[in-house]
């Protein structure tokens, strides 16, 4: 590959898989912030591995292992270090734009008490549009067991949003979903 | 109280995944069983919930130049970052060489201690190779 292809390759991965890995870093680390810097990461590592690219997996299988990998690391340190606050994460949490509210929050702190392997599927199901396709092929899952998990997640949630208010109260707050997934 | 044998074909059902036979026999069973009927309502308000509350994110209009930056940045770096990490490791392993050829060297030492501080230091020259090692290549 010359440096032209190479570059023309890399900007048509860059254009055919940002916002899908944006997201599968959302549901991963649960902060735009975060899942941004990772996505830049993970594209960085692609620009510089692109040339050592041999085909023996799918272009996508490999883009998303590489942004994975990222996303897991990214955990990890942040476990290991304590660097990244939760507050910080609360401020700048995912999926919604608008500051959540009422039955909003209720949904997410519902959310935040599912496990994680739950709440990631159900996250990156409603961010890829209800493909249970993409979310088996970005989170390298078996599409029965991605069916199964979601299905989980939404018995789980139904019988976590029909507990009385005075449990609702002391839900676990939307940070609480960063942490865990 | 939805039937547990019709749980999951009512999630299928919400999501769109339900073969037409299967949808046709979940639909004759909720025009008899108010349980099921009340569980699909629940499940489709809470599948509109989630597909409003999980709205997908977008990239910030910077990301590209921020990218862009980063690349150039990397091509700046030099290529030999790892080179100091391995001379620590090089480093690491001499040092406990040495200690144990002195070790070694002292007159009263019985053979046991000198082969016990060759070992010590052996492992310990191994182990702070390891841990460079995996600073270095780790988690890639």
């Amino acid at each position: 590959m010359d440096g032209v292809s190479g570059i023309q390759a890399f900007e048509r991965l860059l254009d055919e898989y940002r916002d899908k890995v944006f997201r599968l870093a959302c549901s991963l680390l649960g902060n735009e912030a975060a899942a941004e810097d990772a996505t830049q990461e993970t594209f960085l590592k692609i620009w510089k591995s692109l040339p050592g690219f041999r085909g023996e997996s799918s272009v996508s299988t490999w883009i998303y292992a590489i942004a994975r990998n990222t996303c897991l690391t990214r955990r990890r340190m942040a476990a290991a270090q304590r660097t990244i606050s939760l507050d910080a994460a609360d401020a700048a949490a995912i999926p919604s734009h608008d500051p959540p509210a009422g039955s909003a929050a209720d949904l997410r702190a519902a959310i935040g008490r599912l496990p994680a392997k739950y709440a990631r599927v159900l996250v990156l199901f409603y961010l890829e549009d209800r493909s249970y396709q993409q979310v088996a092929l970005a989170l390298d899952l078996p599409m029965g067991t991605v069916k199964t998990y979601l299905h989980r997640a939404k018995k789980e949630l139904a019988v976590l949003l029909a507990a009385p208010a005075t449990q609702k109260e002391d839900a676990i707050p939307w940070p609480a979903l960063n942490s865990k997934i | 109280m939805a039937c547990p044998e019709f749980e999951d074909l009512i999630l299928d059902y919400c999501e769109g995944a339900a073969s037409p036979a299967d949808g046709a026999l979940l639909e004759s069973h909720i025009a008899a069983c108010a349980g099921c009927r009340q569980y699909l309502a629940l499940q489709r308000e809470l599948d509109l919930r989630l597909a409003k509350s999980l709205a997908r994110p977008a990239l910030s209009p910077d990301f590209a130049r921020e990218l862009t930056a980063r690349m150039a940045e990397r091509r700046r770096t030099p290529r030999l970052r790892w080179l100091p990490r391995i001379l620590d490791s090089t480093g690491y392993l001499s040092l406990a060489a040495a200690a144990a050829c002195l070790i070694r060297q002292l007159p009263h030492a019985g053979d046991w201690v000198a082969m016990a501080a060759l070992a010590g230091s052996a492992a310990f020259g191994l182990w702070e190779t390891g841990k460079a090692l995996r600073a270095n290549y780790g988690h890639r």
